[in-house]
This record gives C-alpha cells, structure tokens and sequence, in this order.
C-alpha cells in the first residue's frame, strides 16, 4: 500500500477517476513519468483472499448495485450493464481476452460504406501507430500468443469448440490471446485452470490492474489511491479549464480535491453520466458537450451464448473460462448479409449461472433436464461488431437518483437491423459447431448485460463530431481527458480491455507532453 | 402460526429424510386453513416442482422454504403473494401449478437457492470451488477423450510435471 498523500488543494496532481484498465493503467504510467496523481476509485481495496469462488458472492461484491433506468425496448430491456466498482474495476471481472482491433474495424465507415441509422465513424489514429501501442499493451500484460509467450493450454470446452468449428471449416481456432499467464511471469503464477476467472482470480494469473499497475504506481511514492470515493462533479474555473473533483468519501462527506488536470475513466456509463451530471452555467448542456455527443453512440457488442448438451461428457467449468476463440467470422465480408464480423469464444459457467443465463425465469422439466444434463455442456459466446446509432444513448434518469441525490444514468438503446442481421448468422454457425458432433440439445440466450459499455464520448478529429480528440483530450477543455472505452468511436468485435490499455499508455505520453509544454 | 411451529415442520422433515412428495401429500391432505406446517408442506411442494429432479434431495427444497419464510416475515407484500398463491393452489385442482406473482417471486428467490445449493450440485455433477484443491489443472480440466486432441499450434503445452488427461 502507498502511503502518499497530497492536500486537497494541491493544485499540481492529476486526478483520474475510476481504476480499471484505463484508469489504473494511466496513473502507472504518468506516475512512472514523474507525474503526481490522485486515483478515485468509488468501489473498495480489494485483495485475492477477497476472490471467493461463489458466483452469487462475488457479483454482490463487485458489480455496482445501482441499476440504470433502462428504456429501451425489447430485447434490450433486459440489458443491465455490469459496472465494477472497486479498485481495479472491471479487470477483476474481466475474463482475460486481450484482443486486437482489426484495421477493416478501425476504419468502419470506409470499410462498409454509409449504413442507414448507424452513426459510422473511422477511428482517427493510424492502424500502424495503434499497433505500435498494442504490442506495448501486451507486453504489458502478459498476452499469450503474443511476443515469446505460449498459448494456454486447451481445456475440455476448448476441445469442443475446436473440433466443431473444424467440421464447419473454420481454419482460425486457437486458445486464444489472453492476459492469463501460461507461465510464470512478472511475479505472478501461471494459470491453474481453476474456472471462476470471472469472479476475480484467486491467485493473480490473470492480469488486474489491482495488483500489477497500482502497486507499481504507489511504489514511485507519486500515487494516492482514495478507494471508496465517488466522483460527484467536476468543476472548472473558467470556460476552458478544470480545476478539481468534488468527490463522497468514504464517510459521505463531500471533498473538493483540485487538480492540474482530471481523466474520465469510470466506465462509459457512468464517465458519460459524470459529464452530464457536472453541468454549469458556462456548460448547460454538460461537460465537454458543445457538440452534443456525450453519452450518444452508446454501443457494446452483439452477443449471445449458444450452449450445447453433448453426447458425452465435457465439464466445461473445468478450467480457464473463456480460453477457447473462433477468429473466421471475425472479417467484413457483405455476402454474409451484414457489416463487421464476430468473433466465437469460448465460456463456461458454475451451475448458479448456467442455469439463470441459460434459462432465465424458466422452471420445471426444462430446468431439471439442464441440471441433470449440466457435465455435458459445452458452451461459447458469440461476439459481434454493435454499430453506433445517435440515439443508442446514455441520459440522466429524470426519475431516479443514487444515495448522493445525483441521477442515476438513463439507458436507451434499439437494436440495429444489421445487428439482427449478424446475431441471426452467429447464432446459426454456432449452433451448427455443436450439432455438428452429435450435440443433443442446444441453448440459445441473450444476457443481462455486459461490461463492455462503449462510445459514449467518442473520438473525432473535428470537434462537431465527437467528444476527445485522438489522444482522449477534450475537444472543448484541454485539461480534461476521457481515459475508458468510452472513447471508441466504434466497438469493433473485441473485447474492449487491451485496447483501453493501448489508448492509456498512448495518451500518458501525450499528457506528459502538454504539461511539459504548460499547454495545460 | 409461530415461527417455531415453521421450523419444527422443517426440522422433522429434513430429519425423517421422507421421500418428501409422498410427506407433502400426507401434510396436505390433513390440512386446515391457516395450518402452518401445511402452508410450508405446500411452498415445498411448490419449490419441488420448481425443479423436478428424478434424484432429488430434500435439503435444497427445505432450505428454499425457509428462505420463503424468512422473506415473508420481512416483506409483508411478499407474504400475501406466498399466502395467495398457497391458497391458490389449495383451491385449485389437485397437481395445478403455482401461477402468478406467487410463481414469479418463486422464481426470484427459490430457484437461486436450488442452484446454489452444494447437494443439487452434487446431483448435476458439479465440482465447484477448485482454488482449496489446486484448482483443475491436475483434476481433469482436459480429460476429455471422446474427440480427436487438438493440435499443438491451437493450444499450448500443459505446463511440466503435471498430468495430461486425456493422453
């Protein structure tokens, strides 16, 4: 633990808000550059002895229990997106898939042309550059399949998912690139496939920013870390600076802690919420909002799991969750009838939450025969590109507020055909993988939301299309910077997490820069 | 209409280890409005068709109703649906089924428990915790042998010193 602390009139500091993959890279990274930073965290310290292998435990622990007021309709109106709170974030939830965005992914507009209702935008920061900052990101983390370092080894699920997808043709199918050591590495273990890597990993294989990035950060003696503080509002003090925080403590009590400069990274939810939430006289409409884009573009990935009763048994749960990936559906190919691609992935569950996601509300026979049948499953999850639309969007509640009096975030979101259009596909080459080796019964089922909540404050060269600017920085407040997947301009079919990585490592370099240059 | 009377009907049911639908039917048939060991004979009943197990053990289902209890002594909107749905149910046909806000607040609370529970677990062959065992990594996470191994570029080596399953 660091012992650090600065005053909260210190000026000087750079508060980050939110400690997960963006937040808690980011301070690293300027900590390491001399820079002396301030991490709110809302949620509490957590340690491994705190990673229990409880499904029900565990989401209690760590997914926030505030559920946004969710208008969409159906099927999104069962969606509750998951946000971690506590030090960390979402990479104690995460399940380790440290994916690449794909150049055609990179350039959406360009690559699949104007798509009525969908909001397509290309990312503004070259594929070779981003590249560079990948590499980086994975060495980082420890990715498997990257650098020198060895593939995790294939679990029973994965020996499904890969003799399946051979019958169908697939040529791309492998255990994956994921931040889960396949060999001791950086004063961590290797992986034990103990199953559960979605509850917090138990013995820190899997990469955390709670046990890599923070202590690395404390360790330079420029990091406080104020876990179970909530960032409220973010004041400025003229038109085009911010000057501080107003944050609950872990008591409560309201603290204004000041600052040289402030980055978002609490999840696109609640950065977005924060935004809105932090209007002013001087910004009606919200912080950073001349263009109207926050909280617009809300996307997360099309998806669904496709579970299969095997002829014979499987104990998916037997190992490393989400080790398992189909990359052929991942391209743009329009004979299939829709833009983007996805990707198939691998993913297993304990019987609490097989049964739930699987079958939600259902009981009697149907429940019974899934319980009886639970050691044949086999399972994946279909990941697929969510195209942005102006009104998929995160607003604030008009009706319903948290325990500080502020709005909870409003949630509306509709599915786009093109959606509807690759989910139909998906679903059918995943079903089609199973059957294909005699599978006896299959599942099909949406979920109640995912942690990768993206582009709420998106990226843009001009300052009329989005929020940041290529390097995060807001187009209208130069000392404010959105640091989480909120960013995107487009989802991709990735998940989120390297990328994030990749952005905070790339803008830490910036902002050291522009304080160097006293541009801010 | 004691809690006591409620856990005493619990207790001698988890006790006698009855086939329990063949002690429900017993308990219902003998009941009188307001009974309370036969309210929670026939919540058990209801928690038993919630998940209709061909080898069922009793403990799970128990532990449902007392979590039904407990819900109904701190939620009273909770406790009118248990009673409704009970009295629903006695009014009905013999066999029908629980329905409405009594059937959704089952689901929310009774079916969590089922499938939480170690010895339905036991049933379904699920292993569960793994961290105090060393995980799966010596206890078959790849003994899968009824398909071909996948080959060496799609996956990596099972780190040394350790078992291979299926090989």
């Amino acid at each position: 633990m660091g012992d650090m602390r600065f005053g909260l009139d210190d000026d000087g500091v750079v508060v980050i808000i939110g400690s997960g993959a963006g937040g808690g890279t980011l301070a690293n990274e300027l900590c390491q550059r001399g820079i002396r930073c301030v991490l709110l965290e809302a949620g509490r310290q957590f340690t491994l002895a705190d990673f229990e292998h409880d499904e029900f435990a565990m989401t209690r622990k760590f997914i926030w229990p505030d559920a946004p007021d969710n208008t969409s309709p159906p099927p999104l109106d069962r969606e509750r997106p998951h946000v971690c709170k506590g030090v960390g974030g979402t990479t104690l939830h995460w399940s380790g898939l440290a994916l690449r965005l794909e150049a055609h992914e990179l350039a959406a507009r360009r690559s699949y042309g104007a798509i009525s209702g969908a909001a397509l935008a290309d990312w503004p920061i070259p594929a070779d550059e981003l590249a560079l900052w990948y590499a980086r990101a994975e060495e980082k983390m420890g990715v498997t399949g990257t650098g020198d370092r060895p593939l995790l080894p294939g679990n029973n699920n994965f020996k499904v998912l890969y003799n399946g997808g051979r019958q169908l043709g697939y040529r791309h199918i492998s255990t994956g690139r994921l931040a889960i050591n396949s060999r001791p590495r950086d004063g961590r273990p290797a992986c034990i496939q103990m199953g559960f890597c979605l509850q917090g990993c138990r013995i820190g294989a899997k990469w955390s920013t709670l046990y890599t990035e923070i202590p690395r950060a404390e360790a330079t003696g420029r990091l406080e870390l104020r876990a179970d503080c909530t960032a409220l509002q973010i004041v400025h003090d003229n038109r085009h600076r911010v000057s501080g925080v107003l944050y609950a403590d872990s008591e409560g009590r309201q603290q204004l802690q000041h600052a040289r400069a402030v980055c978002v990274a609490a999840n696109s939810v609640e950065s977005a919420r924060l935004l809105l939430n932090s209007a002013s006289a001087a910004f009606p409409d919200g912080l950073a909002n001349s263009s109207g884009q926050v909280g617009r573009n809300y996307t997360s990935h099309v998806h669904e799991f496709v579970m299969a009763e095997m002829p014979a048994p499987v104990h998916y749960y037997r190992g490393t969750v989400q080790a398992g990936l189909v990359e052929d559906e991942r391209g743009h190919d329009p004979r299939r009838g829709f833009a983007g691609g996805y990707l198939l992935q691998a993913i297993s569950f304990g019987l609490p939450f097989t049964a739930l996601a699987l079958l939600p509300g259902v009981w009697g026979p149907r429940l019974a025969t899934l319980v009886e049948n639970y050691t044949h499953l086999a399972g994946l999850v279909i990941l697929g590109e969510d195209l942005p639309q102006s009104d998929n969007r995160v607003t604030l509640s008009s009706t319903r507020k948290d325990r500080f009096g502020l709005p909870l975030p409003g949630i509306h979101r509709r599915t786009h055909p093109n959606d509807t259009a690759l989910m139909h596909h998906a679903r059918e080459r995943a079903t089609a993988l199973y059957e294909s080796l005699g599978a006896r019964r299959s599942y099909v089922a949406g979920s109640t939301g995912l942690t990768h909540n993206l582009g709420t404050n998106r990226m843009s060269r001009s300052p009329r299309d989005g929020v940041v600017n290529p390097w995060g920085q807001c187009h209208d407040i130069a000392n404010l910077f959105i640091s989480d997947g909120s960013q995107f301009p487009t989802s991709g079919a990735a998940n989120p997490t390297l990328t994030i990585v990749a952005l905070a490592m790339r803008q830490a370099g910036y902002i050291a820069g522009q304080m160097t240059a006293r541009a801010i | 209409m004691s809690a006591e009377t409620r856990r005493d009907f619990l207790a001698i049911a988890a006790a006698l280890s009855l086939t329990p639908a063949v002690f429900l039917q017993a308990c219902a048939r003998l009941a009188q409005p307001g009974d309370v060991e036969a309210d929670d004979a026939a919540l058990l009943a209801a928690c038993q068709r919630l998940l209709p197990l061909v080898d069922a053990p009793a403990e799970p289902f128990l532990e449902a109703v007392r979590q039904l209890d407990a819900l109904a002594a701190r939620d009273p909107q909770a406790a009118q649906a248990i009673a409704a749905g009970i009295a629903a149910l006695r009014r009905g046909r013999p066999g029908a089924a629980p329905a409405g806000d009594f059937l959704a607040l089952l689901i929310a609370t009774a079916i969590p428990v089922l499938v939480n529970h170690p010895e339905i677990w036991r049933v379904a062959g699920y292993e569960g915790e793994s961290y105090s065992r060393g995980g799966y990594l010596l206890r078959g996470f790849n003994d899968l042998a009824w398909l071909p191994e996948p080959p060496a570029d799609s996956m990596g080596a099972v780190p040394s010193g350790t078992a291979t399953g299926a090989d």
